[in-house]
């Protein structure tokens, strides 16, 4: 009886230790991320694939810097990929991510898109664009500063100022043209909207289709999104891709970005995954899936964005549009933009 | 029920409380560590959310709660006087399935509401397809995503906290009260308004005070109508400013509102008595006409 028990012990404990062996034997990488898990799910299995590293993502919309600050030296995240400049910003802000020198990252990402000190990569690039009716609006020679002008008193839609892809454009004319200057702007769109703002980028296309307002502020994927999407495909059919300002600046652009932790404990495999994902591979399925821009210039966008043509884009480094974020909040604020 | 307690011994007391005691600070752990965040800031954001769009939020806030507040002590009271005080075909039914909207967050009933009235919805679709209409500028129709759409959606949601606290309170009423009231020569209206209501009214208040706490601390539907009350300042100053303290302190300022509310509803009945009948003889439920059971059906359906 005591042998069968003794026996019985060790197989169990054997049995306890054998996953935590398995885990330690392959490597793992841990991921807080704001993209969706059905978008980068297929690009981490390409790189367990290709590394044998295992991948482990949260997947969170809002408040990742706030939990990695939380968390301090315990947290197991490598890695963290965001949307928006601003969010990377908070992450600097909150001293929660790494420096980190590439060699591959910096031959594959052009240097406005990523930080000079290395703690963000940016991984693709979208345009905020205009999307303007094809029946109502004829000229699309536009520039942002339009949508401030009487000629758009009633026909302009958005989603609320303090978005973080608005509070970026806001930002960015902030760097461009002075806190007066953006101010002066937002009170002139202020006064043309057509309703109060709310939704997302792609309610308002549908608010044009509707016949509610003419022009709105959209980020350039959905319009891709929508078109590959059955009850929404006649919105966007309704409107015209615009890319603003191409006699001037070019056109305001924002990222999805990396950051590896301050305290990652798999600090090797996160560059690794980074540096992953600015690669072709990934690239092109980030271009495919999610019709954003490719950051690697060597790799193409997806043929349906092609088909909207060219743009200039803005060449301001975007750690100066980060910059003003806060500002830009403020002057939200203070003209009562969602109000 | 307390000197039986006592009577088995000071150890079971003892026990009892550690359980109630850590219970209770299991409870209280998300207040203290608020409160704790709340001290990390400098609260410098005030005066700028104060100057601008704070006051706004307030009002709004304000105005949000008095609607719901208004609406759900309504439908709460009738829906339950109805089905403790009457009969009708169908009271069975509606007793539970008017509980039914706690099922739902009010964000679902908000999606669901807004697909149905929106401008490209069901219902204006058809009123344009009858009328020939084709754009938004050809007739006028209430804007669902607003205070009042919000208003609406949160009353929906949230009656049946009024509804069952109020049923609980009119099921413990003597039906002789009613009786009296009724053979005096009040109407059914009337003894409901001076009889039952003072006699139900800690129930109902307690009801009303779930209700507008749930109000205050709404994001999603407020959020998804456009609304901007408190809570939308407070993820304001969290993710847009990066101040968690600032936003700690609007919690904190929340939830000292929301005590001020449970004292105001146990203040105002400091000097009313409520008297619980002894003897069980519960209301005995008036058989309604036809006519009057369809009005009740209809009130209780649309719910």
């Amino acid at each position: 009886m005591k042998q069968f028990f003794k026996r019985a012990l060790t197989v169990s404990a054997a049995a306890l230790m054998l996953p935590s062996l398995q885990a330690q034997a392959a490597e793992t990488v841990n991921i807080y991320s704001n993209r969706q898990p059905y978008l980068i799910q297929p690009i981490l299995n390409a790189f367990t694939k290709e590394t044998g590293i295992e991948t482990k993502v949260v997947y969170a919309k809002k408040g990742i810097a706030e939990r990695l600050a939380r968390e301090g030296k315990n947290s197991p995240a490598d890695v963290v990929l965001t949307v928006d400049i601003g969010r990377s910003q908070e992450l600097m802000d909150k001293d929660v991510v790494q420096p980190i020198k590439s060699a591959v990252l910096e031959k594959n990402i052009p240097a406005q898109y990523r930080d000079p000190e290395g703690r963000w990569f940016g991984l693709t690039v979208r345009a905020r664009a205009i999307y303007a009716s094809r029946e109502r609006v004829k000229n699309l020679d536009l520039n942002y500063e339009d949508l401030a002008k009487p000629e758009f008193k009633g026909k302009v839609c958005t989603r609320s100022g303090k978005h973080p892809y608005n509070l970026a454009l806001i930002a960015s004319l902030i760097a461009h043209k002075g806190e007066a200057a953006a101010e002066e702007w937002l009170r002139g769109v202020k006064a043309n909207l057509a309703r109060k703002p709310q939704g997302n980028d792609r309610a308002q296309v549908k608010a044009i289709k509707e016949g509610i307002c003419d022009v709105s502020l959209g980020n350039s994927y959905y319009l891709g999104k929508m078109l590959t999407n059955e009850k929404q495909i006649e919105w966007a059919q309704a409107v015209n891709i615009v890319f603003p300002n191409q006699s001037n600046r070019g056109t305001h652009v924002n990222i999805s970005a990396a950051s590896v932790t301050k305290y990652a404990p798999h600090k090797e495999a996160a560059v690794k995954l980074i540096e992953f994902l600015s690669e072709r591979l990934a690239q092109k399925m980030y271009a495919e899936q999610n019709f954003e821009y490719p950051v690697n210039p060597a790799v193409e966008p997806s043929g349906l964005v092609e088909s909207w043509g060219k743009f200039k884009a803005d060449t301001l480094p975007l750690s100066e549009v980060a910059k003003h974020r806060k500002t830009a909040a403020k002057l939200v604020d203070k003209v009562n933009f969602d109000g | 029920m307390s000197q039986s307690i006592q009577a088995v011994g000071a150890g079971p007391v003892w026990g009892w409380r550690l359980v109630a005691f850590t219970a209770a600070a299991f409870v209280c752990l998300p207040l203290v560590s608020t409160l704790w965040l709340a001290t990390s800031s400098t609260g410098e954001f005030w005066t700028h959310l104060w100057s601008t769009v704070l006051p706004r939020y307030v009002v709004t806030t304000l105005e949000l709660m008095a609607g719901t507040g208004i609406l759900t002590a309504l439908f709460g009271l009738v829906s339950a006087w109805l089905v403790v005080c009457f009969d009708f075909p169908g009271r069975r039914f509606f007793s539970w399935a008017l509980l039914l909207p706690f099922a739902f967050p009010a964000y679902v009933i908000a999606f669901v509401y807004t697909d149905f009235l929106e401008y490209a919805g069901v219902f204006q679709s058809a009123l344009r397809e009858i009328f020939g209409w084709d754009s938004p500028g050809d007739y006028w129709f209430p804007e669902i995503r607003s205070l009042g759409g919000a208003t609406a959606m949160f009353s929906l949601v949230l009656y049946p906290y009024v509804y069952l606290t109020t049923r609980a309170a009119l099921l413990e009423q003597s039906g002789n009260l009613f009786l009296a009231s009724r053979s005096l020569g009040r109407g059914y209206l009337g003894t409901l308004w001076s009889v039952l209501l003072p006699a139900v009214r800690p129930g109902l208040a307690v009801g009303l005070a779930l209700v507008l706490m749930e109000t205050l601390n709404d994001f999603g539907t407020v959020d998804y109508f456009a609304v901007q009350t408190l809570t939308a300042g407070l993820f304001d100053t969290w993710l847009n400013y990066g101040d968690v303290g600032g936003a700690a302190q609007i919690a904190i300022s929340m939830v000292t509102f929301a005590l001020l509310l449970i004292y105001l509803e146990q203040f105002s009945r400091r000097k009313v008595r409520v008297y619980q009948s002894r003897t069980r003889s519960p209301i005995q439920r008036a058989r309604l006409n036809t006519v009057q059971s369809a009005w009740a059906i209809l009130f209780a359906l649309h719910w």
